[in-house]
């Protein structure tokens, strides 16, 4: 393993680690699916 | 200090809402939009009371006595937590059906402002209101607004009245004789009372009972004869659109950036990665993130052309429409809403099932919603259109209308496991003709587009990861060599399902993995496709021509031909929908029966289908059955005798009843 290896490596992580943060915080405010805020009371395309 | 918007369905109340507090909250020219309140501030530039001012959109009701769920919502926030004022939206163009619901607030001892909304179109109309007396004879203030412009819209002064009355609480009710009266007669003295204002302050210029240009319009587009071919060259236009004429272009050029960021950051980490570590970056995450957003283009003008039809007042038509044939199947033409919702997303198109007051209805509509593409259903419905049809629009359309036969179908069949006989009656409110707000609709666009560049960014992004590590790996955690991936965990976990997809035409493992990964979220399908086949831009049809050799032949690449394909694309379609729509469709079915039925019917339908999609497919291009017959009408012959059974015994169900009555 190279140095450019582990870069590319902390890039992949870094990129999971923010998608989970937000899944995860959308989690917390009662959001299922990321993206979509269909089942929570701040939905915008709620009907 | 709290004010309630409050109103008839399809008054105008959300577009109020988004106009006094600059939100952007959903809403359509059709009755029935909202169904959750909804919370916002005052904007600063209208709130000149200094009063700290929070504004809730309720959902709206005809009555005080709640029919729907919604209506209920309504009721429940008014009555319990009791608002500082209640601004009372009512429909200038229908002043009698409006105020009805207007004597009933008045009664609750809390201070109301009449927002005496679409003043324009009632002007428009020749219809001339005086408010003045209006607001005598209710005693209490009555604004004129027009809450689709933003200068001269009574807004400012509709909240400086309703900080005023906030502070002064000296509203009296009107007086109505309700003497020796309750229940229905009680309302009909009050319908009286209501008239009787009515014709006090109204003045028509046109009499209402005759014929105006939109009802002859309506004559034709929503008449028995003419209004199903118009719906479908409608869709046929929409899809054509957003997959054939306009969408693949705008793909090509977001294909093109993508293609050029792949590039970019292959450029940049050069050929000394670790080629398993460069995989994961480059085919894995931007791969086939990239692949599941080129398709976004042909999304955003499907929804764009969608949210024009729904604000011109089309769609209201096509529930009127539906309602004749819906209604023999046991459902109404209140199903159908939800249904044209879930071609947003299921999960608020399943959630809009609540305002069916019928229980079993309600039931059928969430568990059948599904069947509808949603927008995370339409990559697949490009993808497969794309590479195996050329384009053609007539594979969106015809999914989308299959999708509508498959609710027909569906519905017959629980109604007839369920034994019920009843009818149905549906009274929708249908909305006037006019020009589709531009604005309106993009802002609906840029709403979903961007819901899904983050589901894009979130758990398609993890699901690609993952698929493309398990893709790398050998369970001794070896790596496997390109040219042999079957050897790889992901191979070995997908290809026994494989062996059940045989009798449909896609047994590789590849595509069994797509379909599983496809119920987190189903744009995965995509995704995990152009990881398993390391293609990062599908919208490029020659590009994946030339990868099939000198034939440029797709189904070289894809190891399946056009009928598999579209075998593949029913049973994703028609199949049980993702997980965030399988939780709403639980929580709105409210009973685990009925729950696990919806899950196994949806299961049946889709495997079904897909099944008589492929063999009937093979038998009429090749003259020979498809492989796996045998093994696949086993499995079918079983799925129908189960369903047979339920319907049987449901009819069963019904000749017992009148036998128990009569003893």
């Amino acid at each position: 393993m190279s140095y450019i290896d582990f870069i590319v490596i902390g890039v992949i992580a870094a990129v999971v680690a923010l998608a989970i943060i937000k899944m995860v915080r959308n989690k917390r405010r009662g959001i299922k699916c990321s993206g979509c805020e269909g089942c929570t009371k701040d939905c915008t395309e709620r009907k | 200090m709290r004010i309630a918007l409050t109103g008839n369905p399809n008054s105008g109340k959300t577009t109020l809402f988004n106009a006094i507090t600059g939100k952007i909250e959903h809403v359509g020219n059709w009755a029935g939009v909202t169904v959750e309140m909804k919370e916002g501030k005052v904007k600063p530039s209208l709130n000149k009371s200094g009063l700290q001012m929070s504004v809730v959109d309720l959902p709206g009701a005809y009555s005080i006595s709640p029919y729907t769920k919604e209506e209920s919502v309504t009721r429940d926030y008014i009555t319990n937590e009791r608002p500082d004022v209640i601004v009372n939206i009512v429909d200038s163009t229908n002043l009698s059906r409006s105020i009805f619901f207007t004597t009933q607030l008045l009664e609750l001892n809390i201070p109301v402002v009449i927002a005496l909304n679409k003043s324009d179109l009632s002007t428009k109309k020749k219809t001339m209101i005086d408010t003045e007396l209006l607001s005598r004879l209710l005693q209490c203030p009555v604004v004129s607004t027009i809450s689709t412009v933003s200068s001269k819209n009574g807004l400012e002064k509709l909240v400086s009245e309703a900080a005023r009355v906030s502070q002064t609480k000296d509203q009296e009710p009107p007086k109505i004789n309700f003497s020796g009266t309750k229940g229905k007669k009680a309302d009909v003295r009050r319908f009286e009372f209501v008239n009787e204002i009515v014709q006090m302050v109204e003045k028509r210029e046109i009499d209402s009972a005759k014929q105006t240009r939109q009802d002859k319009a309506d004559r034709i587009i929503a008449s028995p004869w003419f209004g199903i071919p118009i719906f479908i060259g409608v869709i046929f236009v929409v899809f054509s659109i957003s997959q054939a004429w306009v969408g693949p272009w705008l793909a090509g050029i977001l294909g093109g950036w993508i293609d050029a960021f792949y590039g970019w950051v292959q450029g940049l980490m050069g050929s000394g990665v670790n080629p398993v570590v460069s995989a994961l970056l480059l085919d894995g995450i931007i791969g086939g993130v990239g692949a599941v957003i080129g398709f976004l283009p042909l999304i955003m003008l499907l929804f764009f052309s969608l949210a024009l039809l729904e604000d011109c007042g089309y769609m209201a038509r096509v529930a009127v429409i539906m309602d004749r044939y819906f209604k023999k199947i046991g459902l109404s033409g209140r199903s159908i809403i939800p249904m044209v919702i879930g071609t947003g997303c299921a999960v608020p198109g399943i959630m809009a099932s609540r305002t069916i007051k019928d229980e079993r209805q309600r039931r059928t509509t969430a568990m059948l919603t599904p069947f509808m593409p949603c927008g995370a259903k339409l990559p697949i419905i490009a993808l497969f259109a794309g590479i195996f049809f050329g384009g053609q629009g007539w594979i969106g359309t015809s999914m989308y209308f299959l999708g509508i036969v498959i609710i027909a179908l569906g519905g017959l069949m629980i109604r007839k496991m369920n034994g019920d006989k009843s009818k149905s009656h549906f009274i929708i409110e249908l909305p006037e003709y006019r020009i589709p707000s531009v604005k309106r609709a993009l802002l609906s666009v840029m709403n979903r587009s961007k819901a899904f560049i983050i589901k894009a960014g979130t758990i398609i992004l993890i699901c690609n990861a993952l698929v493309q590590l398990l893709q790398s790996f050998n369970w001794q955690f070896q790596v496997v060599a390109a040219s042999a991936p079957e050897a790889s965990i992901l191979a070995s976990i997908a290809t026994p399902l494989a062996v059940v997809f045989i009798p449909l035409g896609f047994g590789l493992w590849q595509f069994a993995a797509a379909a599983v990964t496809g119920f987190i979220a189903k744009e995965n399908v995509v995704g995990t496709l152009a990881v398993c086949f390391a293609i990062t831009n599908f919208i490029n049809v020659e590009e994946l021509s030339l990868a099939g050799g000198a034939a440029g032949d797709v189904s070289v690449v894809f190891g399946i031909g056009a009928v598999a394909a579209l075998s593949y694309l029913v049973f994703n379609l028609f199949t049980p929908p993702c997980f965030a729509a399988i939780g709403a469709m639980r929580s709105e079915i409210g009973s685990r029966k009925w729950f696990f039925g919806a899950i196994g019917f949806q299961l049946g339908m889709g495997y079904t289908l897909a099944f008589l999609v492929y063999q009937i497919g093979t038998l009429a291009t090749t003259g020979e059955l498809g492989g796996g017959f045998v093994g696949g009408l086993i499995a079918v012959v079983c799925i129908v005798g189960i369903v047979s059974y339920l319907m049987i015994r449901g009819g069963r169900k019904t000749v017992a009843k009148p036998a128990k009555l009569s003893i």
